[in-house]
């Protein structure tokens, strides 16, 4: 590339100018001409009869000339600009055309450069640590419970037994309250043991981070909470913070976009974990590990080692089977492998929408190079090539696309803000995206490659073409037959390609609807309107007398019961929606043991009394619990009917005692962790005997009002201050908005492919109804003989529906076909989708036939419209 | 016109202007004139195929070119060999030579002697 790029530089620097070499060239051949002029007299002819010779030898002047410049180089670039100067001019003979042309390109290419600009933030882009690739997460598997956690034992052992890492660190998410200068608020705290925000290899722009020897109560800030907290105030090292009631000194303020780990909110305050002086502890879990390959060391490497390891280790303990399994995984796919799948699926959808745009703009195209044959036949004549009209067509077609290019740039530059805000929490390091070089590379291939897509078949059907036919044939309308056979069946053939990836994409957008509709009508379990939610921070530190928190509990209950229009008020440390995965194991005390893998699983909940009846949670046995159960009472629990089904099949659970406490009663079933799954058998606790779950989560606070819950929002708020001044409250929200918001990532989804399918559906629509109007057009004559000889005007409309009826059979049976082939793409942006039934597909198609024969109704009624007077005599 | 004019075969002509270019500095109508000269009127090389030709020969570096005054004192651009010209000149005149040799042989092969 180099070489070549120095070699036309060369050329171009060493021969003179453009004028320069053209009247050299001039000069050349007429001097041959005057030295055989002068022969030819000398010979005894006459001057006219001598230059009569001279023109019978050199034939034509120019296409001699052109020859000459043919086999220059340098040509390249003269030639290159005299194309694009010609096709400004001949696009500026058209501007509708033109602007047709870019508007269809911009949509296209800026809906497809915002997609890849997602793309290239999530997928592409190295994660912005040291030497990212070599930074794995590892886990521990085992039969029973999946991949999960790793045991702070094996952690030890690889730490010392592995020579593939460079490092290994423990690090975990706590929810925590951060008071400080002003208000409280609840953050996301990241626990990680000293070595690991080094080993990322992120420096901090102020301070340091923290190491071995530093105390456990120093913090690094990020960014986002220095600006927040501090005003970005650089001299707040050594100032201090206060978390979960206990002092931490600032040391250290990271970069602005540095994030560890990615969630999908930001994490803002590091604090060292020390997990090296837990005490030897099979049971003991750590919830992350992140370690770095040494430079060359392979994963596959790294996983056999660790392999090897835990195979020593099983040999050695009693249960040998029951060892897990090490787990390595490259860190991008632990933080972007979830969203892949999606995304390459809305690329997929979002470049269907391209190649429809390129169909559509092909069809203009074409048209315009049969209305252009006189121009071209002319071109030929004075001594063009077919290979320079080619170049000369593709030129126009790249200038048009490139400009389109520009202006979907501008689109995307707007609708990235946009899927910004929509998708941010539901896509990781969605924050960084941004115009890159992958962007701006991307942008220029759609653009010139989109140029050449669909000027290519066009340019080639225009240059390919019979000099006395087009010089003499001035008719713009020479007939839809008299374009070829070739070009008409291409056309027919894009509009039927188009229909068929509009309907793909439509059908995509039915089912993704159908499964948000299926959705968004599945049971919950409990009552979600008028229901006000809040989350409440616990420091139990203030609580340590037993039954004292639960006491606090009750009195805000009952203080925000008393507010008007509130109906009912509860607590629970998992709100249904929001949080899940907390989970024990129970045995049933008489029962003969379950074997090993089998034994008894259970979400755990706890909630105070008024929970169930605040949220509509129906009580199907026994009682709910109440004021008498109390930390001085035998220990109670509900459960749900998923386990009364499973574990009690045919007796009655209420009054039998487990090893968690007596069952009360049997609670409805609940979705707690998704509305695309059903639930699984739960336990309550009651918050008034057992506040151990709650340090961590907190407590949320439900409210059924008769009133517009929003309404209550401060009320509620000053009540529980009347109560505790200290008290965080956040995540004010309605019960209908956790809904909605467990649905996000699939609302998203639908939402761009919806958009996706709306502009397929738009572009395919004007492609249908620009080819079959021209064909209509170009069969003007033919209608006007028709009528003339008495043909019935409907049979004329029917002809043109006729045309564009076939196209859209055909566009649709290809399509049902394609999205038949296609189901399992869809599944990757939502379990709950299914593959395409006969229904959907009816449905959709009826839809889509609808407005595209809409369309054809125009031109036909145009058709029938014909007047044999005018139409005849204006050929 | 003396001699029967004839086709030449498709690549002769780039073969003959480097041959006529190589006996000196020459313009395009000396070339054209010479061949014609040499060939006793057989070969008559139209200048609608002669320029491209020299202009192809050019950009592929085999000859270079100069402007300079002729005999009469007119300009004029005059083309010469350059090295790599020398050496396709070289190369081709050996094909040529060892092509017209076996074409030779083969056609010099007695006729009915099949028995």
């Amino acid at each position: 590339m180099k070489r070549v790029l120095k070699r036309v530089l060369k050329q171009w620097t060493r021969f003179p100018r453009r004028d320069e070499r053209e009247s050299a060239l001039d000069k050349e051949l007429q001097f041959h001409i005057e030295e055989k002029i002068t022969d030819l007299r000398a010979s005894g002819l006459t001057e006219q009869e001598a230059r009569r010779r001279v023109r019978l030898e050199f034939g034509g002047m120019e296409q001699v000339k052109e020859e000459c410049r043919d086999v220059r180089n340098f040509y390249v670039v003269d030639r290159f600009v005299q194309d694009v100067r010609y096709a400004l001019r001949s696009l500026g003979k058209t501007p509708g055309f033109v602007a047709a042309v870019i508007g269809t390109l911009a949509l296209g290419i800026g809906a497809n450069t915002a997609i890849f600009s997602l793309i290239s933030a999530v997928l592409l882009r190295p994660l912005p640590f040291l030497d990212p690739a070599h930074l794995v997460q590892l886990n521990e598997s085992d039969p029973r419970n999946g991949v999960g956690p790793v045991s702070y034992q094996d952690l030890e052992v690889w730490r010392n037994h592995t020579t593939s890492f460079d490092g290994m660190f423990a690090y975990g998410v706590v929810s925590t309250d951060l008071r400080g200068v002003d208000s409280p608020e609840r953050i996301a705290t990241v626990r990680a043991e000293p070595g690991l925000l080094q080993m990322l290899g992120v420096q901090p722009i102020a301070g340091r981070t923290f190491r071995e020897d530093d105390p456990s109560n120093v913090a690094v800030i990020g960014a986002g909470l220095w600006k927040r907290r501090f005003g970005g105030d650089p001299s707040c090292i050594g100032r201090k913070v206060i978390l979960e009631g206990e002092s931490y000194t600032v040391i250290g303020i990271m970069p602005a976009g540095f994030q560890f780990p990615y969630r999908t909110s930001p994490t803002d305050l590091w604090i060292p974990w020390a997990v090296r002086q837990w005490k030897q502890d099979p049971r003991l879990r750590v919830d992350f590990v992140v370690a770095r390959l040494k430079p060359g060391a392979a994963i596959g490497a790294a996983r056999s080692e660790l392999d090897t390891i835990e195979e020593r280790l099983a040999n050695r303990s009693p249960d040998g089977n029951e060892r897990p399994r090490a787990v390595v995984t490259p860190l991008s796919n632990v933080i972007v492998g979830s969203v892949r799948p999606a995304l390459l699926t809305l690329w997929g959808a979002v470049g269907a929408v391209l190649l429809i745009a390129c169909a559509n703009v092909m069809n203009l195209l074409l048209a315009r190079g049969a209305g252009r044959t006189h121009e071209l036949a002319l071109r030929a004549a004075l001594g063009a090539s077919r290979g320079r009209l080619i170049q000369q067509l593709l030129t126009e077609s790249v200038l048009m696309s490139v400009a389109g290019a520009t202006a979907g740039l501008l689109l995307a530059s707007f609708s990235t803000d946009l899927l910004l805000q929509l998708a941010s929490s539901h896509i990781p390091r969605l924050g960084e995206i941004g115009f890159d070089w992958r962007v701006f590379a991307f942008l220029m291939v759609a653009g010139v490659g989109a140029g050449i897509l669909f000027g290519l078949l066009p340019a080639l059907a225009a240059s390919r073409l019979d000099m006395q036919t087009g010089l003499k044939d001035t008719s713009r309308l020479a007939g839809y037959g008299a374009s070829g056979w070739s070009g008409r069946r291409l056309r027919d053939g894009l509009v039927v390609a188009e229909i068929a990836m509009a309907f793909v994409l439509v059908i995509g957008a039915g089912l993704m609807l159908r499964a948000f509709l299926h959705l968004q009508n599945t049971p919950t379990g409990f009552v979600s309107d008028n229901v006000l939610t809040l989350h409440m921070s616990v420091s139990l530190a203030e609580y340590e007398a037993p039954g004292s928190y639960g006491r606090y509990l009750g009195e805000l209950e009952d203080r925000i019961g008393r507010i008007p229009g509130v109906q009912g008020v509860g607590s629970v440390q998992y709100l249904p929606l929001q949080n899940w995965g907390w989970t024990g194991f129970f045995s049933i005390p008489g029962r003969s043991p379950y074997p090993p893998g089998h034994e008894p699983r259970a979400e755990l909940r706890f909630a105070t009394p008024g929970y169930f009846t605040a949220l509509g949670i129906p009580i199907r046995r026994g009682r709910a619990f109440n004021a008498h159960d109390t930390s001085n009472s035998q220990t109670v629990i509900l459960i749900n009917e998923a386990l009364s089904r499973r574990y009690f099949p045919n007796e009655d659970p209420v009054g039998q005692s487990i090893d968690r406490g007596t069952i009360i009663g049997v609670v409805g079933d609940v979705r707690q962790s998704g509305l695309d799954r059903p639930a699984t058998p739960e336990i309550y606790n009651s918050l008034m005997q057992n506040t151990s779950a709650t340090s961590d989560a907190g407590v949320s606070l439900v409210i059924r009002s008769r009133v517009r819950p929003e309404a209550l929002a401060n009320a509620v708020r000053n009540a529980i201050h009347q109560v505790n001044p200290n008290q965080t409250v956040f995540s004010v929200k309605t019960m209908s908005q956790v809904i909605a918001e467990s649905l996000g990532d699939l609302t998203l989804y639908l939402w761009l492919i919806g958009f996706f399918a709306g502009l397929a559906i738009l572009l395919a629509i004007t492609g249908t109804y620009g080819v079959v109007s021209y064909a209509a057009a170009c069969r003007t004559r033919e209608f006007a003989i028709r009528v003339a000889l008495g043909a019935d005007r409907r049979q004329i409309s029917k002809l043109v529906l006729g045309h564009g009826s076939l196209l859209l059979a055909l566009g649709l049976a290809v399509g049902a076909a394609g999205a038949l082939a296609l189901t399992g793409t869809l599944t990757s942006l939502s379990s709950s989708v299914t593959s395409p039934d006969a229904a959907t597909l009816a449905f959709v198609g009826l839809l889509l036939a609808a407005v595209a024969l809409a369309a054809c109704l125009i031109p036909a009624r145009r058709a029938m419209r014909v007047d044999p007077n005018i139409s005849l005599k204006y050929e | 016109m003396g001699a029967d004019k004839f086709d030449l075969p498709q690549g002769t002509l780039d073969l003959l202007i480097l041959k006529t270019v190589a006996l000196g500095l020459v313009h395009g109508y000396a070339i054209a004139q010479r061949l014609q000269q040499i060939s006793r009127d057989a070969v008559q090389v139209p200048g609608g195929s002669l320029y491209p030709a020299l202009h192809r020969l050019e950009n592929r570096r085999l000859i270079v070119a100069e402007w300079a005054q002729t005999d009469t004192g007119r300009e004029a651009k005059f083309y010469r060999l350059t090295r790599l010209g020398k050496k396709q000149l070289q190369a081709s005149s050996q094909n040529w030579q060892r092509l017209s040799d076996t074409v030779g042989l083969i056609l010099a092969m007695p006729e009915g002697g099949a028995s």
